[in-house]
């Protein structure tokens, strides 16, 4: 045989393999991914193109029957609804459905139906909406009626330099596009080194792997308004880094300062990751090793595994991370308030509808509403689309009702090195605001180019003793954030459940209605309450302790959901289907064979709920401010941080920080001490 | 299956729920053992009447520190312990939630706020007019005016309605270790910020800290100081070239940080926050501007629907006592009280610093301040403010940046530069949206659609998206005119 007849012997088997098991090595798996690519995707489009206008086709058909027969159109929803809904169901449903209509869609409605009119007539009007259209700051392209022609205020400057600086900052098309460009790249951010670290960890050993675990999820601790004068500390033109680089080791020739939408998308994806880690973590932690072993031994080896068998599989909690990520980047009000000092920083949706609302003058503007509507927009926009996208590469893994021992392998020494030499900066990066808030509790003094403070101190914890309503709010906070969380593992399961397991009519709507409250800014909803509640029964002058616990429920809600909905998909519908053919009611199977399998997942993501529950900043503010006694530990932190005297200002307001998230801790140890080594694929700890 | 591990099962998801949920129900029952113990929950009137005695409701802009100071003292007092009242609830909400609190009837004092607050309260006639013999008696304890700025006020109708009950006064905070850094000289007054040399490290570097008029009274009294003193044009020319210089940041608090962290040398600063700063970072100190000191009396008031106006009287003269007074410098609070009579009492003594400040602040003569006029604008001012500076800063930025260039690149000469930054701090013109007329934003203009500006958001909104735009595009064209002149 020939040289090239044996070349053509040998290609055509690997044709065949290529088509269907692909046994190859690591590189020519990423040179045939890149490769493909284009091919891949354009493919995408031209499949898929017809598929939405089928489905609108179809959409709009029925739309255009329910017209003609609406009664009939009704009794067979009803009809569909009675059979999908079992007695257990109707009564998730029912409570959910009250909680959200009372603690959700009244008080936004309240605030929200100012937008929708003119107050002019008092007519219904879009005026609010196309009057945002011509603020240069939220849509930069502008007619000038007086020349007639178009100006254009984007700004694409990004770096400059001058004096001893350089600052780099974003690119400036107005809010409306600063606020989505903004929440794609903090996204793709979080899913890379969320994926990344998830990996990692759920797959390799490594010496330090259980602090590894942990410290990953010291991120999401949230310390508000301490935390942004953390940031400040670190990242500003006096800040740490620039005083320890720049002005004592003089290794920068220059400071450097990140500012406004750069700024923000270091910040946010460097906390917000930690969400798509714990997510995906549960998820990698839930696959079943035989199905990896299967391709393995077919031949799938590396990143060809990782693509086409690994990462399919833990695609519902990547979704879910990814899903939370995009919606918190584009709600998020704290980063924009920290950077406030470069204008770029205050063109953002959230900024935005919070500059409408707070301020001296006394007024609300119902431009502020209006811009939180189209945020919401734009969030569940978001929702939609990666959930969409993820839901056609994911398929269910058949956990089998239990967890696995994972398939992991020890990282070379050689691996070791690298990974730590990744990890080590970034986790230092991302826990700044965390690190910077037990520094700031602990300083005496700090002058002005100094790397750390000049003196320390134990004194400023003092503060939680001077003042009785400090020291309580610590107890009041764990109360409401203990009880916020267990109703919301109660309601959450059961949306998820009701959301991934029944069909019923409007099950989208409620999908995204348990999914908004995150993407709602949430001085909307805190200025709802005030206008609706204030001096009834749900808010009593002076005592807002159940309208507080409800808001953290309503508002915190969609973590656990989102988590909740990602363990069910992992989770094959025939293991409940077989718990009803040995004769199991509906109602058993979700409870002794439904909340089993995805406890883990409702676990993870009550944590979440959790921890942004007793950090939650809007409502306890306004709410607190008028029930002082029964305000929670965010409120005072505010207090003591604007406070004069010798108990006021940032270091004291750093010891409430620490306290929190502290307290954040304890809970989430003592939470996997009762689960023992099942929470291991929670939380890492 | 030896792949699966046996811990999984409903028993320990139950265990979990079952601990979690006694630790809320333990909590709940705290809660309810704590509220026996700290402050009741009950009441909807304004002054409730709990089984031990009476309460009295006070709304107030007020910290902790000075609430934790005077209530325990306020109910030592005899006339709390004559009338039986036993508890002070605090109400401490933003600003745009005091009309509505008010409205439902369960304040009976207003305290804390500032001047402008308390204006828009008269304005909308929530205040009491303080009339009665012990009100007059209270009143005149206290001086008319201190350092240019008026310490009472009255309606149109000649009825008092708020008297000061504390005094502030207004200035910088100066970073020295930024001035150092970059050789910059100390400013001694207001005008000295509107220098070029403040500008000279732009655009990365802004000197000095400035709030946004709408989120800070404060500031915004400092800013009414400036155009009214050295007048409207002048005034608003040394705006441009201050927040051309600045970072503009939202609230007093953000803005005075902004000189404790070093990123900025100058903040404006309230006298309070500045002492703060100076303590905690010993670069800091506050500077009070020569001759141009502001003062700020910090009003008291009674709610106009208070159905218990002898008891919030009662508050209103404690806190106008000398004791009362005193208690501004205890050693937690330490601010100026508005009587003198303050530093006769005990802890008047040990605040021998402060009464030295207090005399430097009585006879120094301020900027003689309008508050009518402070009053008739202040709503259009503020949002013009934010207009022209906060929301146009990038193009504001560009264009006195190159001003201070080429000015020290030697292109333009000092009348030039100042006839460019003159220029560039002119007010804008717009088509106003309901007249469609010409406007430039005059004063006479300002008191024009002030009320359209607090009451008319649609109109507010509109006006602001055009005077946006105008300023961008006066500011641009005013840096076109200067790279025209450049070689």
């Amino acid at each position: 045989m020939s040289d090239a007849e044996s070349r053509k012997d040998e290609a055509q088997p690997r044709q065949v393999a290529e088509e269907e098991l692909v046994p190859d090595d690591l590189v020519t798996n990423t040179q045939s991914f890149f490769s493909d690519l284009p091919r891949r995707i354009g493919s995408r489009f031209t499949r898929r193109a017809p598929r939405p206008a089928s489905a609108g086709t179809g959409k709009r058909a029925s739309f255009v029957d329910f017209l003609k027969h609406p009664g009939l159109r009704l009794r067979a929803a009803g009809s569909k609804l009675r059979k999908e809904m079992d007695s257990l169901s109707a009564i998730q449903l029912t409570a959910i459905v009250i909680v959200f209509s009372l603690f959700l869609v009244l008080p936004l409605l309240s605030v929200v139906v100012f937008s929708f009119t003119d107050p002019s007539t008092g007519m219904p009007s879009l005026v609010h909406f196309v009057n945002l259209f011509h603020d240069s700051n939220i849509w930069p392209w502008q007619y000038d009626p007086v020349t007639g022609s178009w100006i254009s205020y984007v700004n694409l400057q990004t770096i400059q330099r001058g004096g001893d600086l350089v600052t780099i900052q974003g690119w400036d098309f107005g809010a409306i596009l600063n606020s989505i460009y903004v929440a794609v790249i903090v996204t793709s951010i979080a899913v890379l080194l969320g994926v990344f670290f998830a990996f990692i960890v759920a797959r390799y050993d490594f010496p330090g792997k259980r602090i590894v675990r942990t410290v990953l999820i010291f991120p999401i601790l949230a310390t508000p308004f301490v935390g942004a004068m953390g940031i400040k500390t670190f990242l500003g033109r006096a800040g740490f880094f620039n005083n320890l680089f720049y002005t004592t080791l003089h290794i920068l020739p220059f400071r450097v300062e990140l500012q406004g939408l750069a700024a923000i998308i270091f910040v946010q994806s460097l906390s917000l990751f930690s969400l798509v880690y714990l997510n995906a973590y549960s998820s990698f932690m839930s696959i079943d090793p035989s199905l990896e072993e299967q391709a393995e031994n077919l031949g799938a080896k590396g990143f060809k595994l990782f693509r086409s068998v690994t990462l399919p599989l833990a695609m519902p909690g990547i979704q879910a991370g990814a899903i939370l990520t995009f919606i918190l980047s584009i709600e998020d009000l704290g980063s924009p308030i920290v950077f406030y000092g470069s204008q770029q920083a205050q063109k953002t949706l959230a900024f935005q509808v919070f500059k409408s609302i707070a301020n001296q003058a006394g007024t609300i503007n119902p431009a502020g509403p209006a811009i939180g509507i189209i945020l919401l927009v734009f969030a569940l926009t978001g929702f939609l689309a990666i959930r969409k996208y993820a839901a056609l590469r994911s398929y269910e893994s058949g956990t089998k009702g239990g967890q696995w021992n994972p398939r992991t392998r020890r990282l070379t020494g050689k691996g070791t090195l690298l990974l730590y030499l990744v990890l080590i900066p970034l986790l230092f990066l991302a826990l700044i605001p965390q690190m910077s808030v037990i520094i700031l509790s602990f300083t005496g003094t700090w002058s002005t180019n100094s790397v750390l403070p000049d003196t320390w101190t134990l004194g400023n914890y003092a503060v939680l003793w001077e003042y009785p309503d400090v020291a309580r709010s610590i107890q009041y906070t764990l109360i409401y954030g203990v009880t916020a969380t267990v109703i919301i593992v109660l309601l959450g399961s059961s949306a998820a459940y009701l959301i991934a397991r029944r069909d019923f009519p409007g099950k989208a709507a409620l999908d995204l209605l348990v999914t908004s409250p995150i993407a709602l800014p949430g001085i909307v909803i805190a200025t709802g309450y005030f206008t609706l509640f204030y001096n009834t029964p749900f808010f009593p002058p002076e005592a807002p302790a159940f309208l507080l616990t409800m808001s953290y429920t309503v508002r915190k809600f969609p973590f656990t959901v989102r988590a909740a909905y990602a363990g069910l998909k992992s989770t094959p519908v025939v293991l409940e289907e077989a718990s009803q053919n040995m004769g199991a009611s509906k109602n058993q199977t979700f409870v002794k064979v439904t909340l089993p399998l995805i406890g883990v997942s409702v676990l993870a993501g009550s944590l979440l709920s959790f921890v942004y529950s007793v950090s939650e900043v809007s409502t306890s503010l306004i709410l607190g401010s008028v029930g002082r006694a029964q305000a929670p530990m965010t409120f005072w932190t505010r207090e003591i941080l604007e406070a004069t005297g010798q108990f006021g200002g940032v270091y004291h307001a750093a010891c409430l920080g620490t306290v929190m998230m502290s307290m954040q801790m304890v809970v989430i140890t003592i939470t996997n001490k009762i689960l023992g080594t099942r929470t291991s694929a929670i939380t890492g700890i | 299956m030896s792949e699966m591990e046996a811990t999984r099962n409903t028993k320990t998801i139950l265990v979990a729920v079952v601990v979690v949920a006694l630790v809320a129900v333990g909590g709940y029952i705290g809660l309810g053992l704590l509220g026996n113990i700290g402050p009741t929950t009950t009441g909807t009137t304004t002054t409730t009447t709990t089984s031990s005695g009476e309460t009295l409701t006070v709304i107030t802009r007020h910290d902790v520190s000075i609430l934790s100071v005077y209530e325990p003292a306020f109910l030592a007092s005899d006339f709390a312990v004559s009338h039986g009242i036993t508890k002070i609830l605090w109400k401490t909400p933003s600003q745009e939630f005091w009309e509505a609190l008010i409205d439902t009837g369960q304040i009976d004092v207003c305290w804390g706020g500032g001047p402008t607050l308390f204006d828009q309260l008269m304005r909308d006639g929530l205040l009491s007019a303080l009339n009665s013999t012990l009100m007059q008696t209270v009143a005149a304890r206290v001086n008319n005016s201190i350092a240019g700025a008026d310490m009472k006020r009255y309606d149109s109708h000649g009825n008092l309605v708020w008297i000061a009950a504390a005094i502030s006064s207004f200035g910088f905070t100066v970073n020295d270790a930024f001035l150092t850094d970059y050789t910059l000289p100390t400013p001694s007054t207001w005008t000295d910020l509107a220098q070029p040399i403040y500008g000279s490290l732009l655009p990365t570097i802004p000197t000095i800290a400035m709030g946004n008029a709408p989120d800070t009274t404060s500031n915004t009294r400092i800013y009414e100081i400036i155009t009214q003193g050295l007048g409207w044009d002048a005034g608003w020319s040394t705006l441009g070239r201050m927040a051309g210089s600045s970072n503009i940041y939202s609230g007093s608090v953000e803005t005075q940080a902004a000189a404790e962290l070093g990123q900025v040398g100058i903040s404006m600063s309230i006298d309070f926050y500045g002492y703060l700063s100076q303590y905690k970072n010993p670069d800091c100190h506050y500077v009070v501007p020569e001759g141009q000191t502001i003062v700020n009396g910090d009003p008291i008031a009674i709610s106009n629907i208070t159905s218990h106006e002898d008891l919030a009287e009662g508050f209103v003269d404690f806190v106008l006592s000398p004791y009362g007074q005193s208690l501004w410098l205890h050693p937690n609070i330490r601010r100026m009280p508005v009587l003198r009579a303050a530093f006769d009492q005990p802890l008047g003594s040990q605040a021998q610093d402060l009464y030295a400040v207090f005399n430097q602040t009585i006879k120094t003569v301020g900027i003689d301040f309008n508050d009518t006029l402070s009053l008739e604008i202040n709503t259009a001012f503020i949002y013009y403010f934010e207009s022209v500076f906060t929301d146009a800063h990038t193009e504001l930025v560009n264009c006195w940046t190159t001003i201070v260039t080429e000015y020290y690149a030697g292109h333009l000469n000092v009348s030039q530069m100042n006839m460019f930054a003159d220029m560039m701090g002119l007010t804008v013109t717009i088509l106003d949206p309901k007249t469609s007329l010409s406007e430039k934003f005059t004063i006479d203009y300002a008191r024009e659609i002030n009320n359209n500006m607090i009451y008319d958001t649609v109109y507010a909104g509109q006006v602001q998206d055009l005077w946006t735009i105008a300023a961008k595009n006066h500011y641009n064209d005013v840096l076109s005119q200067v790279q025209a002149l450049l070689p």
